[in-house]
C-alpha cells in the first residue's frame, strides 16, 4: 500500500484528480491538500483518509495574490511532508501543485506525478508550463499537447 | 432528479440564460429540478435552487440525479462520467458574455462523442433534448478505452510506488 499525496485547488481540478486515481481509493491511503473557500471547507470525500486547506489570499483572481498565496504554501507544504510522508505525489493543477512539487523535490524527491488537465488540447496549461521540470512523469489527455513535454510527456489515454 | 449546475465560474459571466429556460421546462415537465445557480441573481420559480453547494454535497447530488444538466465544464463532464449519469451540456458563449472565450464550443465538439452525453448548442432545442433523454435512462456514459488507458496507467504508477 502506497501513501499518496494528492494535491488540487477546488472545483474542477479536483473532479479530475479524483476520478483519475478513483480506482485505486480503497487500494492505498490517500490525503488530500486543497486551496479554495466554502466550496470545500470541512467536506468528507470517500477514500480520502484527511484533508489539509492550503493558504488562499482572498485577491487569487490578481498575479500578487497567487503569489503570495503560493509562497505561504512552501512552509505549510514542509509540514505536510515531513509529517505524512507521502511515497507518491499525484496532481492535476491548479498552480497550487508547484510549491508542493518543489518541496518534494527539496526533501527527496518522491515520485511525482502530473496530469495535465482533459481541456488542455493543443496548448500546455500555465501549471504545466512551471512544474514539469519538478514532476517524475506527466500525463498528458491528448496525443497533441505530447510535444511540448518532451522525454517526459506521456499519453496513455483520457478521462473523457 | 434533474441536476443542473453552472459551476463555479466568477461573477460577472453568469450563465444566466441556462438558469432561466432550466426553470421554464421545470414548469412545463412538472419534474423535479434542483439548480446550482451560483452567482445568477435571476430566482428559479419552479425549479428547487442553491446558489453553491459544498465539492462533496455537489459530488452526492451527482449520485442522486437521473440526468445532469450544465455548462460545458470539465468538472461537470468529469463528475456526470464518474457516475455515469446521462448528461446535457450547453456550452457557454463569449458574445454572450457567459466566458472569456469559446473553449466550451472546441470541448463541447469532443466530449459529445461520447454515449450518453448530449450537447445543445441552441438553447431553444433543450427541452426536446430532455424529454429523449429523460425517456432512454439506459443510455450512459461508459468507461471508454482512453479512459481505461489513464486510469490503468495511474493505478501503475501507484502500485510501483508502494512501500
Amino acid at each position: 500500500m502506497a501513501k499518496v499525496c494528492l494535491v488540487s485547488s477546488a472545483g474542477g481540478h479536483l473532479s479530475e484528480v479524483l476520478s483519475a486515481v478513483e480506482d485505486n481509493l480503497g487500494k492505498h491511503d490517500f490525503f488530500l491538500c486543497v486551496t479554495g473557500f466554502g466550496m470545500v471547507r470541512d467536506m468528507r470525500l470517500e477514500g480520502i483518509r484527511r484533508i489539509y486547506y492550503m493558504p488562499m489570499l482572498w485577491r487569487y483572481q490578481e498575479p500578487f495574490g497567487v503569489l503570495v498565496s503560493l509562497l505561504l504554501a512552501l512552509p505549510k507544504f514542509v509540514w505536510i511532508l515531513l509529517k505524512e510522508r507521502p511515497d507518491v505525489l499525484v496532481t492535476a493543477g491548479a498552480e497550487v501543485a508547484i510549491p508542493a512539487f518543489l518541496v518534494n523535490r527539496l526533501l527527496g524527491r518522491r515520485p511525482a506525478l502530473f496530469i495535465e488537465s482533459v481541456t488542455r488540447i493543443h496548448t500546455p496549461s500555465r501549471t504545466g508550463r512551471w512544474i514539469a521540470r519538478l514532476a517524475t512523469r506527466v500525463f498528458v489527455q491528448w496525443p497533441e499537447v505530447l510535444g511540448f513535454y518532451g522525454a517526459k510527456g506521456e499519453y496513455h489515454g483520457g478521462l473523457l | 432528479m434533474i441536476f443542473v449546475t453552472v459551476g463555479s465560474a466568477e461573477k460577472g459571466m453568469e450563465f444566466e440564460r441556462l438558469v432561466r429556460e432550466m426553470d421554464r421546462i421545470a414548469g412545463v415537465l412538472g419534474v423535479d429540478v434542483l439548480i446550482q445557480r451560483g452567482t445568477v441573481d435571476y430566482e428559479p420559480r419552479h425549479a428547487r435552487h442553491v446558489r453553491f453547494v459544498r465539492f462533496d454535497q455537489a459530488l452526492d447530488l451527482f449520485r442522486q440525479a437521473d440526468l445532469v444538466v450544465g455548462h460545458c465544464g470539465a468538472g461537470t463532464t468529469m463528475n456526470a462520467v464518474r457516475f455515469r449519469k446521462p448528461l446535457v451540456l450547453v456550452p457557454r458563449r463569449a458574445a454572450r458574455g457567459e466566458h472569456s472565450d469559446d473553449h466550451q464550443m472546441e470541448l463541447a465538439a469532443l466530449f459529445g462523442q461520447a454515449r450518453g452525453i448530449r450537447i445543445v448548442e441552441d438553447i431553444r432545442r433543450l427541452e426536446e433534448t430532455i424529454r429523449e433523454m429523460l425517456a432512454r435512462p439506459d443510455e450512459r456514459p461508459e468507461p471508454t478505452e482512453r479512459r481505461l488507458g489513464l486510469t490503468q496507467a495511474v493505478s501503475e504508477f501507484l502500485d510501483h510506488s508502494s512501500s
